[in-house]
Order: C-alpha cells, then structure tokens, then sequence
C-alpha cells in the first residue's frame, strides 16, 4: 500500500468528519438534555475522542500491514472474521445514510421546499463517488483546499453573533447537579467516536510517528469548536435552542450588518453542504475500502458505483419521513453508534491483546 | 538495429556521375534544387547541390570561385590535401545520401568531388526570417521587450544569452514522420530532477504523427490528462518567463516554426503569475496577484451567483438593490439564466470575432460589439442592465489572467456552472466548484500536484502564491527538483 497523505491532511479529514453535521445539530439535543450546562457537554465528551483515537491506533499498529479489515480476520478466524467486517460495514452504510438524509432534508425544508430530496441527495453522492474513484490523495487534497474555509466560515458566523449574545444565559451552572451534563455528554460522545474510522486511511498516512499527535490536535480542536458553537447559542437563545432542529442556523439570521451584509444563512447552507460533502465522502471510502478488501477484490473500483446505489437506497429506506430520523439520533441512535464505533474497538482490542498474551 | 539501418542506407560513391543519378531521381520534381558544378584547382569535378532560398547563394560562388584556384599536386594524396582545404569552410564529412537530405532542408550546401565517397556540408543556410519583436500575447510595461520568433536557432540563443553556464542543456529530437520538426528539450542540469527530463523525452519519443505544426500539437500528446480543460504545460513566448522556468527547475520544449516555448511541470498557481511580477515592487506585486486570484474567481462565478441568487435567493440581496434590479427585469421576456447564457455567448462570439478578423474590418466588430453588449440592448429590452454589468465584469476578469490557456478554460467552466446554478440555485454553483476542485486535486503534471503549494501543503513554497515575496528573503525551490526544498537565494547584501 502506498503512503499518499500526510498527517495534517489525515488532520483535516477527520477534523471535518466529525465537525460537518455535529455544529449544527448538537446545540439542539444538548440543550434539550443538559439545560443551561449544556456547553460543558463537549469537554467530558472529548475523554471518548482521545480514547477513540489511542484505540484506533493501538489497532492500527496491531494489525497486518495496519489493515483493520485484516486484523478481524486474522484474530478470529476468515470466516468470523469476515462476517464482522461485512456487519460493520452495514452499520457505517446506516450511520452515513442516516446523515446523508439528514443533508437532504435540511437542504430541503430551509431551502429548496419544491425540489424533491432525492435530486439533494443523487447530487451530493455522485460528487462523492467521483473523489472516492480518485483514492484518498484527491480526497485529502481536495479537503485541503476547502476545509480551512469553512472552519473560517463558521468562526466568522459566531464572531458575527458576539454583539447579540448575553452571557448571563448560562448562569447558574450544575443548577441540576451533574447528571444532565453527562447526558448530554454521552450524546456528543456519539460524535466524537465517529473518530475510530480513521483506523482505515491509516496506512495511507506518511508519518507514523505523528499520527497520535495529530489525532489529540484534532479531538481538541473538535471540542473547542463545538464549546463555541454551544456557548454562542445558548448565549443566543438561551433555552430556547431546543426547539430549532438547526439553532446555528437560526442563529446565522440574526447577523445583520450595515444594511448590506445580511441574510447570510446561505453561507450556513454551503458550510454544511461542504462540511457533509466530507463526511459522506468519508464513510463512502471507508466502506469502499474497507467492502473490497473484506471481499479481496482485483478491481475494487467497479464496486463504487453499486455502493452509492446502496447508500441512496437506504437513505430512503431507514425512516419514512424527519421525524423518524430525529426520533432515533435523540434516543438509541447515541447508544448505537457508540456501541459500533467505542465498544465494538475497544472490545476488539481486548480481545486481540489477550490472545496475543496466550500465545506468548 | 541500427547497424542493419546503416547498410540499407544506400552510401554516396566515389563515382560523381553515379552520385549524381541517385540525387536527380530521389530530387526528381523537386524544382527548388540546384546543381552547380565546379572544377576543384580547375581539374577535379565536383559538384554542389543545395535548395534555391535556403542558401547564401552568393557565399557559394565565392567558395566555388576559390577552389577553381585551389593548387594540387599531382600526388596521390591529393584528396587528402582536398579534404584539408575543404575543412577551412568549416565544413563537415557526410556518408550518406540520407544524411545529405536533412542537412540540404537546413539550408546548407553539399559539395561531392568524384574520387571521394563522401559529401562535404557547407553550413551556408540562410532564410527569409522574422526579425526578433515585441511579445504580442503577453505584453509587460517593464521588463524585457524580446520576444521568440519563429526560428528555433535564434530561439535557442535568447535562451543561452541569458543563462551563460555550460550546466544548461539542449537536447534535440525530430518529431514528424514527413516534417522532422526539430524540437529541444531545455533544462539546467543540476536543478532539474533527471527523472522529469527522462519522463519528457519519454513521452516525445512515443510520438508517431506524419507532422508538428505547433508546440500544441506536441502539448495534446504529453500532457498527462488529455480530457481535461485545463492547461498542464505553460505555452509562453517570452524568453525571460522560459528562463525563469529553468532557473526553477523546469524543463522546456521548443519547437522550431513556432515562438511559443512550452514550459513543464507547472501547477495552477503558474498559469496566475506573470513574469512582470517579479520586477515590480513586492508589495504592488502582491496586491496584483490577489487581484488576480480573485478575478479568477469572479470570471470563473459571477454569471453563475447572479442567476442563482436572482433565481433562488432572492433575499440574500439588499432590498434597495434587489428594487432597481427587479425594476429593470421588468420587461425583459427571458429567465436570468437564459438571459446570462444569450449574454456570454454572445459576448464569447464577439471575442472570438474580434480575434480572428481582419484589422481593417476589426473596427467595425467593436461598433457592433457595444450595440449587443450595451445600451442598445438594453432599451431594446433584450437584456436587463444588470446583466450587461455582469458580462462585462466577467469579460475584464478573463481579461486579467496572464495566461491566454488559463482564461479560456475559465470560460469554458463558466458555462457548466451557469446551468447548474440554474437549475438548482447556489447549490448547484457550490456543487460545480465542488466538482472543478474534485478534478484539479487529481490532476497532475508530469507528475507534480496541480494545486501544490497548496494541496498538497508544501511548506516554504507557498510564500510564492499568498504573496510575491521580496527578492531579498530566502526562499526555497520547488520540490520536484533535484535539490528540491534546498534554499535558492540567501539573504545577500540587503542590510
């Protein structure tokens, strides 16, 4: 396998991965959860982060030629093994379906009420299936040239909304004790383990030895930026976040400067167009990746377009309308997702260390 | 191989007459060649055979009339003492008759003399030829006013004048199954990676084409990907720009019959500089190419971004504004979209006109030009007001890139993207700018990133793209070279 990306591109990738949908999205749920501490929520979530990347390593350098797909095999036998893999590749199409729908209709009701979701959708995987057939250097590069705009993008929203924020709102703290912060917490955690994917570009990386450096830059610069974003907007909005399924969005309406600069939520929109452009992409390459080499293909790049087809097919068919998808992201989605991506590696890791003890 | 090659060659003879046959029936229809003979010291027979307009015909009876005089002995070592008198000219020994044809095309004379089994080429070659002008595609308003013409010899030597070191190299290949276009692939040894010269005269050696007419005809062949709109090698035909090229560890190609050098690896960033920006001041330089960087971006969008917000988002413009807008739309029968793309096709048809036509008619094209694209259109209530604007912002954002290629693919790329904001408003402009950088990030030329500096991220390189930096601060090459990374100037005498 050949080394293609650095480890500031590794970086950006991952930094965006989890950013994309979570700025927008998690003011709401963890105001709903944490009240008025719900801007502490990222900091106890980022312990999850760390643990995710320290694990994904370890793995990574447990595994044969650092392929995860291998390691499963390897530990638990071919056919267990693959078997795991094809089950895990199914809960990554379900975790990006779920968000790609979420894109959709976000898209949809805020912007386009008269297009219909699949022309959003089709759009944004076609795009997604063009930079996952040009290999991880054209996704890395390409998240080079736009990543630091839209990290600048969404900071110069916040700094924008600084002369209508009141910062008595989150006054006074722990007003419930402990218990709903770490609610929350868990919640964002959901986010933070999304992380354990870059176990697969790993090999790709050129630095070994800066990865791990690399990785805690990127769940701390992932925690500040959404303590900023939760701090803004209850500072905003105060409780009445919760009832926005987009507060950041909401939030973008009321800048309005010197008459001409304003109505800048169409700056939101191509932030989190770009923002989930990444995401998707991601998880498209992982499973890609991850579906070829599970099934030792020779010319893994026929099987691209078949995974696009199955990532829209399921978009449509995991929930019938926003409500459904809400429902779920608020109550077991967290538990599920932390239990693929958090204890399913850890689980793992267990295991293959163990075993590795009673052979020696 | 080339040993087999050599022997079906057919050899000159010592036999003039026999020799003589041969060039008359290989020669046969060709009326542009002559034949003079000539008595060597007035008794040996000889003759020379050159191509009328090629040759300093008067140089060659000069030459002749001085070997009429020529004294030999009756010895036996007379060709000897020919071949010694002969060398005086300056002249070189060819074997073959295939030889003779590629030296007679350049323009020399060959003389046989019966006895030898050889030709003696006399470099006499003279043409009509372009005197050295102004660039005409890219001007500069300081800077050097040269510019290549369309003679690769004197091609070759504005390029040595200027680098004076035995270290830069000019290797010749002919390309062309019946033209033999001489082409040279230029680079510094030492700054050059070998790798890259070996990959070029690679690539020009797989070339099979019965003619090369112009360096863009070598350019479709080596380019690393033919099918997309953008530029991989620069085409320039200024020497200073070529030089500068070589000093960065760049090769170059130049083919004869045309002034435009091409220049490889290059990234995007190359095609957004002009060699003026390196003799202004940095600081107005620096100004200049963010100018630029942004024009690039307002030739690439602006259409697209008024027909998407006027079609889609139309409370993203101030209300006042949006007034006067919808205030001059009022009459006008066509959607924005149709209304931009009747506009910049128009416009694109008047440019293109304006280029191809004669300059005695070119007057009229500009009076027509501003009737179409102006007030005139306007009040016929073809077209809003607003729109004329944005043509025109466009057409003098194309206007600014420095590169002729660079411009033209930007307003190839308009067109695609205007129909995508079309269709679906500012998405579908963010989705096509999506797609551009989707397939810049995996372009490359001659293996180099398109968009390095910036993607990947080479650090030290891209001081040269934010800004133009001061000739004074250290600054490192390109890292494709050779030395790639290691510090190219140091800090000198600035204090």
């Amino acid at each position: 396998m050949k080394k293609k990306i650095s480890s500031f591109q590794m970086f950006l990738l991952m930094f965006q991965m989890i950013l994309s949908s979570s700025v927008l999205l998690m003011p709401s749920i963890t105001t709903m959860l944490s009240g008025k501490d719900m801007w502490m929520t990222p900091i106890f979530s980022m312990l999850v982060g760390y643990l995710t990347v320290w694990v994904a390593f370890k793995l990574y350098k447990l595994a044969p030629h650092g392929s995860f797909v291998k390691l499963l095999e390897s530990s638990f036998g071919k056919v267990i093994g693959k078997g795991m893999n094809i089950l895990f590749i199914i809960f990554q199409v379900h975790i990006i379906a779920i968000a790609t729908r979420d894109y959709g209709e976000f898209i949809v009701t805020n912007f386009y009420l008269k297009t219909p979701v699949y022309i959003i959708i089709i759009s944004m995987l076609i795009l997604c299936a063009w930079v996952v057939s040009g290999g991880i250097e054209v996704l890395a590069r390409t998240g080079q040239v736009f990543i630091p705009i839209i990290t600048i993008c969404t900071l110069f929203i916040f700094i924008f909304l600084i002369p209508e924020l009141d910062p008595s709102t989150i006054f006074p703290m722990f007003e419930k004790g402990a218990a709903p912060v770490f609610k929350g917490s868990v919640v964002v955690a959901g986010w933070f383990c999304q992380i354990f994917l870059v176990i697969y570009i790993l090999p790709y990386v050129k630095q070994e030895n800066t990865i791990q450096k690399w990785g805690y830059i990127c769940v701390t610069g992932i925690g500040l930026l959404m303590l900023i974003a939760n701090i803004t907007v209850f500072m905003l909005m105060s409780e009445s976040a919760s009832f926005y399924n987009y507060p950041v969005f909401t939030a973008a309406r009321y800048i309005a400067y010197a008459e001409f600069f304003e109505h800048v939520e169409a700056i939101v929109m191509m932030v989190w167009v770009l923002g989930e452009f990444f995401k998707i992409s991601f998880y498209y390459f992982t499973i890609y990746l991850s579906l070829s080499e599970t099934l030792e293909l020779q010319k893994p790049v026929v099987i691209i377009l078949p995974i696009g087809l199955l990532l829209l097919l399921s978009t449509f068919w995991l929930a019938k309308d926003f409500q459904m998808i809400g429902d779920f992201i608020s109550k077991s989605g967290t538990l599920y997702i932390l239990t693929g991506f958090f204890i399913f590696p850890l689980v793992i890791y267990a295991l293959t260390v163990i075993k590795q003890r009673l052979k020696a | 191989m080339e040993a087999n090659a050599e022997k079906a060659e057919p050899r000159i003879s010592k036999d003039l007459e026999q020799s003589r046959h041969h060039i008359e029936q290989s020669l046969k229809d060709c009326s542009d060649a002559a034949y003079l003979s000539c008595k060597l010291g007035g008794k040996v027979p000889g003759m020379f055979v050159y191509f009328n307009g090629l040759t300093d015909e008067e140089r060659l009876n000069e030459i002749r009339h001085s070997m009429f005089s020529w004294e030999f002995s009756e010895t036996e070592e007379w060709l000897e003492t020919m071949e010694q008198e002969v060398t005086s000219f300056s002249c070189t020994r060819i074997e073959t008759f295939q030889e003779m044809m590629s030296q007679l095309t350049l323009g020399n004379a060959v003389l046989f003399v019966d006895g030898s089994d050889g030709g003696y080429v006399f470099s006499l070659g003279d043409w009509r030829k372009r005197a050295i002008e102004d660039p005409v595609a890219e001007s500069v308003i300081r800077g050097p006013r040269e510019g290549f013409t369309e003679t690769l010899d004197d091609n070759m030597s504005m390029i040595r004048r200027r680098i004076r070191t035995p270290s830069l190299k000019m290797k010749g290949i002919e390309i062309g199954e019946y033209t033999k276009t001489r082409i040279i692939i230029g680079y510094v040894e030492g700054l050059a990676a070998p790798e890259l010269i070996a990959e070029i005269e690679h690539r020009l050696a797989a070339i099979e084409v019965d003619g090369i007419l112009e360096s863009g005809n070598i350019e479709e062949f080596i380019e690393d990907q033919p099918y997309s709109p953008f530029p991989q090698l620069i085409s320039t035909e200024r020497p200073d720009t070529v030089v500068a090229g070589l000093l960065e560890g760049r090769a170059v190609i130049l083919t004869d019959n045309t002034p435009f050098v091409l220049i490889a690896p290059i990234s995007i960033f190359s095609l957004l500089q002009s060699p003026e920006d390196y003799y202004q001041r940095f600081l107005i330089s620096t100004f200049i190419r963010w100018l630029r960087y942004l024009f690039f971006l307002v030739a690439l969008l602006v259409p697209s971004a008024y027909v998407a917000l006027l079609t889609y988002h139309q409370e993203m413009i101030p209300s006042a504004l949006l007034l006067s807008i919808a205030k001059s739309r009022e009459s006008i029968p066509f959607p924005a979209l149709v209304e931009a793309f009747i506009m910049e096709t128009m416009f694109e048809a008047l440019r293109e006109a304006g280029v191809r036509l004669p300059k005695q008619v070119g007057a009229a094209v500009s009076i027509v030009g501003a009737l179409v694209i102006g007030q005139a259109a306007t009040s016929a209530g073809l077209v809003s007001s607003p729109m004329v604007m944005v043509v025109a912002i466009t057409g003098i954002a194309s206007f600014l890139l420095p590169h002729y290629s660079v411009g033209i693919s930007i307003r190839l790329l308009r067109f695609p993207i205007m129909l995508l904001a079309g269709v679906l408003g500012l998405l579908g402009l963010l989705m096509g700018v999506i797609g551009i950088v989707i397939h810049l990030s995996g372009l490359r030329s001659f293996g180099v990133p398109y968009l390095s500096p910036l993607a990947p991220l080479m650090a030290g390189e891209w001081q040269d793209v934010v800004m133009r930096p001061p000739a004074w601060k250290p600054n490192r090459r390109p890292r494709f070279t050779r030395s790639g990374g290691s510090i190219r100037r140091t800090k000198g005498s600035k204090l």
